[in-house]
């Protein structure tokens, strides 16, 4: 069998393999297919992490070369290029230039490129070659270029860039064993790529390289490549953990700069040029541009709907009411029949225990807490599916350009759309997401309003609710929809208009200017879809058994003890418990908004996570009601009852927790996450105050006014 | 290049729907300006403007790009009045 | 099993688990992150 041509070149043996496996780092722009890529390379062997001092995603994974050796692949956040303008590509700038303590210097490069868009892939490889690395370069979405009737000759780039190029379809699996055989040859050529570095700025360059050299321990060809670096970035974005330049070389930098804005030479735009003109020379010689498809692209012909000034809105609009319905449709059957199973187990271990402490913990403790929970995995499963697909398909950035001109009213720009959209399914993702908006004080602000977006931890909690608000079954779909349609807006709402409150009192700035890709449509890949709903199924039912499943057992003990003499009544032994005191503790203060001491309970316990106060809302009302079948949790709510006989769960006391909950700050990861971010407590505790209080007031308004009106 | 005359410049978001046109000028944050160069929008690029006056949608060597409006203000372009291809490449 | 059986039993359990949480929410994290609550990460190992 003959190889191709990239595979075995008689190399000489400059680079000696490395005596353990060697550490490869991924690196490419955003949406060129690294992470499909990353995916196919490691499988599901791959550890996620996150950088400390910075929530960017750091994933190592294990791939194996042709003959079995593990070698180690870091997946670094997509970047355009090494001068980073955000916290994400200042992480892929750092762990490239080794100065990271946590990450040792890659020992290899994979750079994916997208084959349909060459030239702007090839900046970034650009300014990789320089890093004086062994490098590969993955030409991905082949087929993509192809169907665009571009001819891209992987020969002509590894022969001018000198590196091995690999031809790769990844979404297909298509040159990975090629890319494989790459990845295991122990010598891998230095990039033979010479471009010649403006002559204006060519001092600068030699003087910044030594001192680099000199006072920073870098190696010369790392110093020359963060010299380049350091003379196009503008105002450098540093991240925490990473180690800073030495005074003497940011001394030298700065009277460079000086003297240029002296001279008013624009250097950075020449450094650019130049590249350019190098790439440019380059891609005349590998890429044939397309002559065929001159119509629009059937992406074109859906963005054209998608992206219409009213079109898109109703799209929008659709997108979001088809979630909504599928929640409460899709997912009746499933849990009802989750629910059929978890009254079945308790009242079987009701039956085949004789009655006391240790049967209770388990019906009444673990079983209704972890239960309760557990019946909302359906609806948790089918909102990931759908932002699963959003993202997967592309659409999601269209809703960040449809949504341009709203945020650009509140002063933020499209970007923060994306992670207050993924805050959807739950804020630490979306907070984390934050890290691509450029513009420090739009991130803190959007990370300050992000926990609004109504999470799916507060699902279980506006489903109990609206069951207990509307208890017959014949109560049509749509009123359901419109109720939990109406909890995400006003979130969504809230979050906006505090957004506006704060760019215009707490964090001024000017108007921030966005850039941001569309990527083709893509069809979804059912396999990373269906992956991503495995991986939250498993997240949720392992924080049901764990935390949740302590909680309640620790709740229970609560509720149960101090054990009232014998011959109390359920409620008056939870009245005297310690989490009956607790809650009478709280009443004076939510009281005036109709709940009484335990619903203060779930309140407090559900700082922990907010479908926490699900499982105790089972814990308490189960605690009470007669000891017969397991009731479900909706008839126990419904014939909760104040002191006077007055009914507790009223459609506006519901009605009113929603409220509350749209808009407490009820998570305690939330608030560590949030303290990690901004890396002070000054945030998160702003944060908890302003959204817990709002929440305060707004329940108590609905429920004055509410009553005002009779209801 | 031959000097653009005057009346011809005009910011990206004021280019209509459907027409191509000639970076010639970036302004604005240095930052910003290095990046719109970077990712291959720089001076002498051809942009085709598809949609929207205060956020814009272009496309530019192949790939869709949106720019908000205080970004497409800061981009001066001429406006070509054929493009020589689809396809825009960068000159 | 007599009632003060399953007393000591479940007072038992409730000592773990409330040893357990407290454990959980004070422990020193090897690798400080937003734990994986969110599915943002499993422990990651040093290489």
């Amino acid at each position: 069998m003959q190889l191709p041509a990239h595979i075995n070149p008689p190399a000489p043996k400059r680079n000696a393999a490395p005596a353990r496996a060697p550490v490869y780092a991924l690196v490419g722009n955003p949406n060129c297919g690294k992470s499909t890529l990353f995916n196919a390379l490691t499988g599901l062997k791959q550890k996620v992490g996150n950088y400390p001092g910075v929530t960017v995603e750091k994933k190592v994974g294990t791939a194996y070369s042709q003959h079995g050796q593990p070698l180690t692949v870091i997946d670094l956040p997509g970047a355009y290029s090494l001068a980073a303008r955000s916290p994400d590509e200042a992480v892929t700038r750092d762990v490239l230039l080794g100065r990271r303590s946590d990450t040792a210097q890659p020992d290899r490069i994979l750079c994916i490129v997208d084959a349909t868009n060459l030239e702007r892939n090839l900046y970034l490889v650009h300014q990789v070659l320089d890093l004086g690395r062994p490098v590969i370069v993955v030409l991905n979405m082949m087929d993509l270029a192809a169907e665009a009737g571009m001819a891209v000759f992987p020969d002509k780039l590894a022969q001018e860039l000198g590196v091995p190029v690999i031809p790769c379809e990844a979404v297909r699996g298509k040159g990975l064993i090629e890319l494989r055989l790459a990845m295991s040859r122990a010598d891998l050529p230095l990039s033979r790529h010479a471009w010649d570095v403006p002559g204006a700025i060519a001092p600068a360059v030699a003087e910044i390289q030594a001192s680099l050299v000199a006072h920073d321990a870098k190696s010369p060809l790392i110093a020359r490549a963060e010299s380049l670096l350091l003379l196009t970035d503008q105002d450098s974005v540093r991240v925490a953990g990473s180690t800073p330049l030495s005074a003497r070389t940011t001394e030298i930098l700065a009277g460079w700069q000086k003297r240029w804005s002296a001279e008013n030479m624009d250097w950075a735009g020449t450094l650019v040029s130049s590249r350019y003109d190098a790439i440019g020379r380059i891609a005349a010689e590998v890429v044939q541009p397309g002559t065929a498809g001159q119509g629009p692209s059937p992406s074109d012909r859906i963005d054209a709907v998608v992206t219409h000034p009213i079109w898109g809105w109703i799209t929008l609009g659709a997108v979001m009411c088809l979630i909504f319905v599928s929640i409460f449709t899709l997912a009746e059957y499933p849990m009802n029949w989750i629910d059929r199973h978890i009254a079945a187990l308790a009242d079987w271990v009701k039956g085949s225990m004789a009655p006391g402490d240790l049967r209770d913990l388990i019906t009444d403790g673990a079983i209704s807490g972890v239960g309760g929970v557990v019946i909302f995995l359906p609806q948790i499963l089918i909102l990931f599916f759908f932002i699963g697909l959003l993202e997967s398909t592309g659409y999601m950035a269209r809703a960040a350009f449809i949504m341009d001109r709203l945020m650009s009213r509140v002063g933020l720009n499209g970007k923060s759309f994306i992670p207050l959209l993924s805050s959807y399914a739950c804020a630490i993702p979306g907070i984390m997401a934050t890290r691509t908006i450029e513009d420090p004080k739009d991130r803190l602000v959007t990370i300050l309003v992000a926990p609004l977006m109504s999470c799916s931890a507060r699902l279980p909690v506006y489903l109990l609710m609206i069951a207990a608000l509307l208890p017959a079954e014949r109560v049509p779909l749509t009123t359901k929809v419109g109720i939990m349609f109406l909890m995400y807006f006003l979130g969504t709402f809230a979050a906006f208009g505090f957004a506006w409150l704060f760019k215009r009192t707490l964090l001024k700035g000017v108007p921030p200017m966005m850039i941001m890709e569309l990527p083709p449509y893509r069809m979804p890949g059912v396999k990373d879809v269906g992956l991503h709903m495995l991986e939250r199924a498993w997240i949720f039912l392992r924080r049901a058994g764990t935390v949740i499943l302590g909680i309640s057992i620790v709740l229970w003990f609560l509720s149960a003890y101090p054990k009232a003499p014998a011959g109390a009544s359920p409620s008056e032994q939870l009245s005297g418990s310690f989490a009956g005191m607790a809650g009478h503790a709280l009443e004076p203060v939510i009281k005036p908004l109709g709940f009484d001491w335990q619903i203060g309970i779930g309140l407090i316990s559900s700082f922990a996570a907010r479908e926490v106060f699900v499982s105790t809302m089972g814990v308490v009302f189960n605690a009470e009601a007669d000891d017969g079948d397991t009731a479900p949790l909706r008839s126990a709510l419904l014939k909760a009852r104040w002191p006077d006989g007055r009914m507790l769960f009223t459609p506006l006391v519901c009605f009113g927790l929603m409220i509350f909950y749209v808009f407490a700050m009820q998570c305690i990861s939330t608030i560590a996450i949030v303290k990690r971010e901004t890396n002070s407590w000054k945030w998160p505790l702003f944060q908890t105050a302003y959204m817990t209080g709002t929440a305060w007031i707004l329940a108590l308004l609905v429920y004055q006014v509410g009553r005002g009106l009779g209801f | 290049m031959p000097a653009p005359s005057p009346i011809a410049r005009l910011p990206l978001c004021q280019l209509p729907a459907g027409a191509v046109g000639r970076v010639q000028a970036i302004t604005g944050d240095e930052g910003f300006c290095q990046r719109l160069r970077e990712m291959g929008c720089g001076e002498a690029a051809l942009i085709t403007k598809i949609s929207g006056t205060t956020t814009s949608l272009c496309q530019v060597n192949g790939t869709r790009i949106a720019l908000n409006h205080s970004a497409a203000m800061n981009i001066l372009v001429e406006r070509v009045p054929v493009p020589p291809r689809t396809e825009s490449r960068r000159a | 099993m007599t009632a003060e059986v399953q007393s000591l039993l479940a007072l038992a359990v409730v000592a773990i688990a409330a040893l357990w949480l407290a454990r959980r929410a004070f422990a020193k994290k090897k690798h400080p992150g937003c734990g994986s609550d969110c599915g943002c990460g499993t422990k990651l190992t040093k290489h």
